[in-house]
């Protein structure tokens, strides 16, 4: 049953995307076909496997739909029945303490990734990412996370740039 | 307490490690160089580059790492380098057909002008058919393109790469065109070659110089001023000794060095000038060229610019006359 | 003469520093290999860098060394972490991780590096018999066959992976194969699915999107646990048992190696399609009962995996030898720097150098022997790893992941890459799709594009050449029957058919 519900959205979700990839490659198709590329044989444009791919993602998902909803009385029904059971048990997983926990690491994450990379030296930034999540998630005393991210990164940076001679971003 | 001693140790050695490469200015280079490659590791561009590298480096001081960042032509990795900081440790190395024609294909405004360029190498493109072809002179396969226009398959690296450019040279002399059918290196083309799926491919000379001398590849023609013996009694003969018309192209083939933005101050391009001549008269680096049949033929800045001059305008005509690009060289200033 | 090479290379190995050479490149590879993000091939460029002014032969051996001890690595972490260390070992991580799970890590990571090394080992005894026959084989590869090779490849990998609803991991396939449309496309140079943005024209890299799909799932599952429950059991393995399980499957080893020296050959597809060509083979090939047990733990698919995998590297070496074609990525690498050495792999190699294909192949030998006692000394520290607190430990390996994405092409690009797809992979993970056929797809993608459109040039657009060509008539038999199984048809068949002669 949790299974079905799944493959139900998931299939709709995918129609939707192989829909947005037909639809840009007949874009790109009328693109190639213009100069200065002047590809007009839609086989050897640039085009032709995204088209493809396209309504291949397409096909597999109707599938993927008809087998989820196989054996029920009322499709129909059934079908609306997943995508609202769906729904309701996303909303209700989004209020477990887990969950909250897992969005709030990610958050942290795209900080490190987004913001500090690039701007800050990268040991600062991997140092306090690493303390900064090892606190968030209570992990274990304070000055412990402290240390371990102190000794991890100054381990990688020899790792890195000493033994193996790269250059860290 | 143990751990605490070590990890301070380790700390003090990590803040002695940043301190050292902040070191100032003026003693350039005081850390490693990158050295850029547009292409995968493995490939002509990619070997001389890393020849070249270690030379400058034992003048240099420092460690050249090469970077290798293949993609969209070699336009990507060069366009990391041109938006980099010019601080002297993010060079380029590419092959100057890709490089002079950038801007007539749209990924870039800026020319050959914008760069400090010294060339090393020049290495030519040479026709080579399948052993079991039927075409035993550059003469049958010209003859052959004009019969059947557009019917002839030739294997290149891609649009833009060395090989394209000799195909469209041929092309120029057969006054019919030939099938384009790109790969995705010089390496994929060769093996294509072997197979037979092509019915030539001409890429550089260097990248099947030994499949010639085994036989397993018949070479046509070179498209050098001169013949080229690769080995004793194997001789390529050059396209002028049948179709001496065709001086207005050759020679063509593939010219590579090391590229910086402008920009540099004198002092420091003094020292890289030092180190590449330095570089080019390393035995390492003879060895490796005459390995490869490649001609070692350096330039310092200001002849790079003067020979770049010609070749940009011979490379870039070429695409243009052809249709492969409809951006007029005369916009950036390239003349005929 | 044969003899007097083989006896010379050995010598040449067992002297002092170039054994010292072999075990220093070998824990290099094997550490790089571990550590995710790390792959073959950028460990041998690496390598490249600081052997050229070593003595040569010393130089060849750390560039096996650390082949060797890379592809073979990657293991560790897909068994114990369930994030591949390299794409090579994302096989492995199917039924390597529930062994680890079981408590068996130690059992796991002995299997696959005893494996590991007797693949590299019966692989080298190809490259020493049967290079040049080997060579005109791949020859027979044409960009049809790469196109359906490379179709091939994600459909089984789809079929083996999604447990039981192929159509879900072929959608994942297919997904993995649009993320590879991205960028310039190779043939025409024509922008695909970029957007105007310079980053993206050059393609999405393989390296961010295997961290993503794989390792950042991994890492967020680790924070919403409670610490200590999530610590696993360890039982102590006993090498008996480890030995005896491989003897067990002395069939299925030497199958996946000739499947791996097969894959290995053909050039542009490596390690990566060995592993899962070679499980789908012993999946396939066992009784109906067994094949539940596929993705539980079952440890023949981690022996086959991973003996495909490794078989990949002498099989990938052969085109180098005979004709300086490089047979998989790393392989491209190592031509590079034999070539930067002073050798020319290719046809005149046998005239001019003739030991150089017996100590190539003794080096393989002796660095998969290094390989094997190196590896399992450091399993006996990697699997504590397993004991560790994950809280303490994911957010270490997250820091890992960003350094093994930068460092592919050292550009900022390339994490951000690696966030996205871990937030793919999230998605992924919630809706029970296999990560692995999206991966594959992306490995695969740039094949079958460029070889598909290549070869419809040459027929002008003509599908005919497809339906004559001996070798693409049985890839597309086999592939037309997988379909058809996967998705019931011939089970309803069946069925039709009994009803009619019931009624």
């Amino acid at each position: 049953m949790e299974n079905k519900t799944k493959d139900t959205v998931f299939s709709i979700i995918m129609m939707l995307l192989g829909g947005y990839v037909v639809i840009e490659s007949v874009r790109m198709a009328r693109k190639a076909a213009s100069p200065p590329y002047n590809i007009t044989t839609l086989s050897v444009s640039p085009a032709f496997l995204p088209v493809i791919l396209g309504i291949a993602l397409i096909v597999f998902s109707v599938i993927l739909l008809i087998m989820s909803l196989v054996g029920e009385k009322h499709p129909a029904k059934a079908f609306a029945q997943h995508i609202t059971t769906f729904s309701t048990r996303f909303v209700a997983a989004l209020q477990t303490p887990g969950i909250l926990k897992m969005i709030g690491g990610v958050a942290i994450m795209a900080v490190l990734t987004f913001l500090m990379m690039g701007r800050i030296p990268f040991w600062i930034g991997g140092t306090l990412f690493m303390f900064a999540t090892m606190l968030f998630l209570r992990a274990t005393k304070w000055w412990k996370s402290l240390l371990s991210s102190i000794i991890v990164m100054a381990a990688m940076v020899l790792l890195f740039q000493v033994a193996f001679g790269t250059t860290l971003p | 307490m143990k751990n605490l001693i070590v990890s301070l140790l380790v700390l003090v050695a990590l803040s002695g490690m940043v301190f050292a490469q902040g070191g100032s200015e003026e003693s350039w280079p005081n850390k490693n160089i990158n050295l850029t490659v547009p292409y995968n590791a493995g490939g002509t561009t990619d070997l001389t580059a890393r020849a070249l590298g270690n030379g400058m480096s034992k003048v240099l001081g420092v460690t050249i790492n090469v970077v290798n960042t293949p993609g969209a032509g070699g336009s990507a990795g060069t366009l990391n380098v041109q938006n980099a900081k010019v601080d002297g440790y993010t060079m380029l190395a590419n092959g100057m057909l890709a490089f002079t024609t950038m801007p007539i294909n749209g990924y870039t405004d800026k020319t050959f002008r914008d760069w400090d360029i010294w060339i090393a190498t020049y290495a030519p493109n040479t026709i080579i058919v399948p052993k079991n072809s039927p075409y035993n002179t550059i003469q049958d396969l010209i003859e052959a393109i004009r019969k059947n226009p557009g019917k002839i398959t030739a294997g290149t690296a891609g649009i833009g790469s060395g090989g394209h450019f000799g195909a469209e040279t041929v092309k120029a002399i057969a006054g019919a065109d030939y099938k384009h059918i790109t790969y995705a290196g010089g390496a994929a083309a060769v093996t294509a070659t072997l197979s037979g799926e092509v019915d030539f491919c001409p890429q550089l000379l260097a990248e099947f110089k030994d499949l010639i001398i085994a036989g397993e590849v018949k070479a046509l023609a070179s498209l050098a001023e001169e013949d080229i013996e690769i080995a004793p009694g194997v001789v390529i003969p050059s396209i002028l000794d049948t179709y001496p018309e065709a001086a207005k192209f050759v020679p063509m083939g593939e010219v590579t060095g090391i590229l910086i933005p402008k920009g540099l101050d004198e002092a420091k391009l003094a020292k890289i000038d030092a180190a590449f001549q330095s570089a080019v008269k390393e035995k390492d680096f003879l060895d490796f060229c005459s390995l490869k049949s490649f001609t070692v033929n350096p330039m310092g800045r200001a002849e790079s610019q003067a020979y770049l001059e010609k070749f940009a305008s011979k490379a870039c005509y070429l695409m243009y006359d052809a249709g492969a690009t409809t951006i007029d060289p005369a916009k950036f200033g390239i003349n005929r | 003469m044969t003899a007097q090479y083989l006896l010379n290379a050995i010598l040449t190995v067992l002297t002092p520093i170039n054994l010292l050479f072999l075990v220093l490149s070998t824990t290099a590879g094997l550490m790089m290999g571990v550590l995710p993000g790390l792959s073959a091939t950028m460990a041998i460029a690496l390598l490249t860098g600081l052997t050229y002014n070593f003595p040569t032969q010393s130089a060849l051996i750390a560039l096996i060394g650390v082949y060797v001890g890379s592809i073979s690595g990657g293991c560790q972490s897909a068994i114990l972490l369930n994030i591949p260390g390299t794409p090579a070992s994302a096989a492995t991580a199917l039924d390597g991780f529930p062994i680890a799970k079981q408590g068996k890590g130690g059992l796991g990571i002995f299997l696959a590096t005893t494996v590991s090394c007797l693949g590299t080992i019966i692989s080298v005894i190809f490259v020493l018999t049967l290079t040049p026959m080997l060579t005109s084989m791949a020859l027979k590869f044409a960009s049809w066959e790469f196109f359906l090779l490379s179709i091939f490849g994600i459909l089984i990998c789809g079929a083996i992976t999604a447990q039981g609803k192929a159509v879900k991991g072929w959608i994942s396939g297919i997904l993995g194969l649009l993320v590879a449309m991205i960028g310039l496309d190779t043939v025409d140079t024509f922008a695909r699915f970029s957007y105007g943005n310079v980053n993206m024209m050059s393609g999405i890299q393989l390296i961010p999107v295997m961290i993503g799909l794989f390792g950042f799932p991994e890492i967020v599952k680790s924070f919403k646990g409670d610490g200590a429950s999530e610590i696993q059991k360890l039982t102590k393995f006993k090498a008996r048992e480890g030995f005896k399980l491989v003897g067990k499957n002395i069939g299925t080893i030497i199958r996946s190696a000739f499947i791996g020296v097969g894959v290995g050959i053909i050039p542009g597809v490596g390690e990566d399609v060995g592993g899962w060509l070679s499980y789908w083979a012993t999946k396939s090939l066992s009784s109906e009962e067994e094949k539940q047990t596929f993705g539980t733990g079952n440890p023949r698919g981690v022996i086959s995996a991973e003996t495909g995998n490794n078989a990949c590297i002498g099989g990938a070496i052969i085109p180098v030898l005979s004709l300086a074609v490089p047979g998989s990525a790393p392989a491209a690498v190592l031509l590079a720097a034999f070539l930067m050495h002073g050798y020319r792999p290719g046809p005149l190699l046998m005239t001019e150098s003739p030991d150089f294909v017996y100590n190539v192949g003794i080096y393989l030998v002796f660095a998969a022997i290094a390989m094997w006692v190196i590896a399992l000394l450091m399993a006996k520290v990697t699997v504590r790893v397993l004991r560790m607190n994950k809280k303490i430990l994911m957010p270490i390996i997250y820091v890992l992941c960003i350094i093994g994405s930068y460092l592919i092409n050292y550009n900022m690009f390339d994490i951000k890459v690696m966030f996205a797809f871990g937030i793919v992979g999230m998605f992924l993970s919630y809706m029970d799709c296999p990560p692995a056929p999206f991966l594959l797809g992306v490995i695969l993608g740039p094949m079958a594009d460029s070889n598909l459109r290549r070869a419809l040039r040459l027929s002008d657009g003509s599908f005919a050449p497809m339906f004559q060509r001996p070798i693409c008539i049985v890839f597309l038999i086999v592939i037309a029957a997988m379909i058809l199984s996967q998705l019931g048809v011939f089970r309803q068949l069946k069925k039709v058919n009994t009803r009619r002669k019931t009624a």
